[in-house]
């Protein structure tokens, strides 16, 4: 099972800290769907895609503690027992 | 003796090698006024300050060091005399000068890097800068959340890579005194931390979340160390 965390602002307003998909060998686009219907929540959705279904700015996301875009964004493979954490990032000084 | 209740919590050996370090701090803003003053008051030898910024109103709510008074005044200089007046074991040297220009370089003699900037595309650019083996303390905070962060170029994941969909088009990012403080002070903790050699968030984020009190560390990995 893959396991999605969700940390700070997106935590809070999906109520929700994880959530285990059980899958194996699917896109990360895949997955935001499989976890939508999960939770029950399309804000997952709307806070890692933008309408053409490609990746909105704002939302930093790690598989196994390796950022998306050094992999092949939403496109990248996800595994069973792969961890995808999605945080905002926090800009400001 | 002013460092007597941190001798008395870390000893003579390290308050010694404070003594010697050098920290150039990057902004002083929400979080770059109250990590400042704490290098000062453990005693680190010598703190750059850098900010080009001037005090604006909205900037009272959360950066410790201002007041009404210093509307229209450069940061460095009215950070600079605050930090002087604590004591005089450490030198501090105001620097206003802009991070992304061409030719900026950071001092030969730092021990690394403190970012309490407010925008991803300085802290890349600062990041660039940065020699090899040197520690970059990151840390960013927005509502009641924010993220610290120790890396080092060559041995660890590039900023620009563990921030790569970072969204700096808002430009009045929504902050208040107790999370920036707060996210500060870890910072503060972590400097520390590198300059005893001890770093604790070496290659892996604190994410800290204080509308429930919840902190989290996720490690990081990059292609770099993966192929390795």
């Amino acid at each position: 099972m893959a396991t999605v965390k969700f940390y700070t602002l997106l935590r809070l307003k999906l109520g929700i800290s994880e959530v285990e998909i059980e899958t194996d060998n699917i896109s990360l686009k895949e997955l935001i769907y499989l976890t939508k219907e999960a939770i029950n929540n399309d804000l997952v959705i709307k806070k890692v895609l933008d309408d053409d279904g490609k990746l909105r700015r704002g939302t930093n996301i790690l598989v196994n503690g390796q950022n998306i875009l050094s992999l092949d964004s939403i496109d990248t493979i996800i595994k069973k027992d792969d961890v995808v954490g999605l945080f905002p990032i926090g800009g400001g000084g | 003796m002013i460092f007597d209740r941190q001798i008395a919590f870390w000893g003579e050996e390290k308050q010694a090698l404070l003594r010697k370090s050098s920290v150039f701090v990057a902004g002083v803003g929400g979080l770059g006024c109250l990590l400042s003053e704490i290098l000062v008051r453990s005693g680190i030898g010598r703190i750059y300050i850098c900010d080009k910024g001037i005090v604006d109103e909205p900037d009272l709510n959360r950066q410790l060091f201002y007041t009404q008074k210093d509307i229209g005044r450069k940061k460095i200089d009215v950070a600079s005399e605050w930090l002087s007046k604590i004591h005089n074991y450490s030198e501090v040297i105001p620097l206003s000068i802009d991070i992304m220009a061409d030719n900026f370089s950071l001092p030969d003699d730092i021990n690394g890097v403190s970012d309490c900037l407010d925008n991803f595309e300085t802290r890349f650019s600062l990041w660039a800068t940065l020699k090899e083996d040197l520690f970059y303390v990151h840390a960013g905070v927005e509502e009641h959340f924010g993220q610290i962060l120790t890396i080092k170029k060559g041995s660890s994941s590039e900023l620009s890579d563990v921030f790569a969909n970072y969204d700096d088009s808002i430009r009045t990012i929504p902050v208040c005194a107790g999370s920036a403080s707060v996210i500060s002070s870890l910072a503060s903790t972590e400097v520390i931390n590198n300059l005893f050699l001890e770093p604790k968030l070496l290659n892996t984020l604190l994410i800290v979340d204080l509308s429930d009190f919840t902190f989290n560390k996720v490690e990081l990995s990059s292609q770099d160390s993966e192929s390795s």
